[in-house]
């Protein structure tokens, strides 16, 4: 399978939210161009699903503060209609009373798209808040893969 | 070829030249003894730089000689050739810290250029098919497409390095490299060329450049030698795209994998 195809349905969301020059439109939209992805309802879905209102299409990405970053980032991501996300830690440099909003809206939109979301986190209260099942990675191995009611907190490392 | 025209328009022999030689140097010797009474550390280099440059010149200077009296030129200027390729290539490709193999893409970028530029010169006859001509010019078309190509490998390097996550970030959207390293390769291929278009623009203001300065000590026009180093300008400013556009293409092939990830000498520091 073709890289590029494979990373259109699979989508890695990376801890560090870097914005492309340009406008959260050109942001959102760079990847569906080049897809050849019609652009519009896919831009103004993506960002309800992320939370940010449509004033921001036309504010430049890399002045926006991390959390934006971070939600321009994810609305990247969903504009691809995607069937399985990776999220390495989508919540660092959040505002901590933001962070339950900011899980609530990731559940929400995995939910309503099906899609699968793999969520990386050094979180125990987090993994156990978000997930319907916790797999726990010690030096790049699994250990233990269980529901959040069964995963102990000795298991964590 | 007469030993005439090799001493035309400066009015001595090659050994009254090397009592002038000598006695030009006495400036020289004042530089290095003051250099080492300062402390200034350089007077061992220096001096090493001078032997070790004047030495090459003397020896190039013989072989020319040799060259431009024998019928065997038409093959020995191929040697000439190659060997200012590989040596070109090999020291372009020292820039390249980490990149494996990056001759392969120093090499074929230098050649690229500089043919271009030489066959244009030789197709619009401002290059005579001599050695005299030929021999300076390719040097000169080596030369410059040598330190575009160190410039561009060297700032798509460090571009590429610096900028490691927003390139991810793209990859991981699926967009293919070629598009991920566009950027890049734009601000590498101008960063080259910034110090040909500065010379070009401060052309006779600021400094007379080689070819002329050589064309008026051989007692040329100076209206002929101004259009003569503007021909040379446009092939080094030309043979240099060419080979920015070269270093910007091949060096895709070593900066991504087969399956478009960034390849891991990148991570190097």
């Amino acid at each position: 399978m073709l890289p590029t195809f494979l990373r259109k349905t699979v989508i890695l969301v990376p801890q560090e939210s870097v914005m492309f020059p340009g406008t959260v439109k050109d942001n959102i939209s760079l990847a569906l161009r080049i897809h050849n992805i019609n652009n519009d309802n896919k831009i103004s879905e993506s960002l309800t699903d992320t939370g940010l209102p449509k004033t921001f299409l036309n504010k430049k990405a890399q002045q926006l503060s991390g959390g934006e970053k971070k939600r321009v980032s994810l609305a990247r991501a969903l504009a691809l209609s995607p069937t399985i996300l990776l999220l390495d830690e989508p919540t660092t440099g959040i505002d901590p009373k933001n962070l339950h909003t900011v899980e609530q809206r990731i559940i929400r939109f995995t939910k309503q798209r099906n899609l699968t979301a793999l969520w990386v986190t050094h979180d125990v209260s987090q993994a156990k808040r978000v997930s319907d099942r916790i797999a726990n990675l010690k030096q790049g191995q699994i250990t233990t893969i269980t529901t959040p009611n069964k995963f102990q907190w000795g298991e964590a490392y | 070829m007469g030993g005439g025209i090799l001493t035309m328009g400066i009015p001595y022999t090659p050994l009254e030249g090397l009592y002038i030689l000598l006695a030009a140097s006495s400036l020289l010797v004042l530089v290095i003894i003051l250099s080492f009474y300062k402390k200034l550390g350089i007077g061992k280099e220096f001096t090493y730089a001078i032997v070790k440059g004047g030495g090459q010149l003397v020896l190039i200077a013989l072989f020319l000689t040799f060259l431009f009296q024998t019928n065997l030129w038409i093959f020995l200027i191929w040697i000439l050739l190659l060997t200012m390729i590989i040596v070109g290539g090999h020291t372009s490709a020292k820039r390249a810290t980490h990149m494996p193999h990056a001759f392969q893409i120093t090499t074929p970028s230098i050649l690229a250029g500089a043919t271009t530029a030489l066959i244009v010169l030789a197709l619009s006859r401002a290059m005579p098919l001599q050695p005299q001509y030929i021999i300076p010019l390719a040097g000169m078309a080596f030369g410059n497409s040598m330190s575009i190509c160190s410039l561009s490998l060297d700032r798509l390097i460090r571009e590429i390095k610096l900028n490691r996550t927003g390139i991810e970030s793209m990859l991981s959207l699926g967009i293919p490299s070629k598009q991920a390293m566009e950027e890049y390769n734009r601000l590498s291929i101008r960063a080259a060329l910034i110090p040909t278009i500065d010379r070009l623009k401060t052309l006779g203001v600021i400094f007379i450049p080689g070819a002329m300065a050589g064309l008026l000590i051989a007692g040329t026009d100076p209206l002929v030698a101004a259009e003569y180093q503007i021909i040379v300008y446009l092939m080094i400013v030309g043979g240099g795209i060419i080979t920015a556009m070269t270093v910007a293409f091949l060096a895709r092939k070593k900066i991504f994998t087969e399956y478009d990830q960034l390849a891991e000498w990148l991570y190097k520091e």
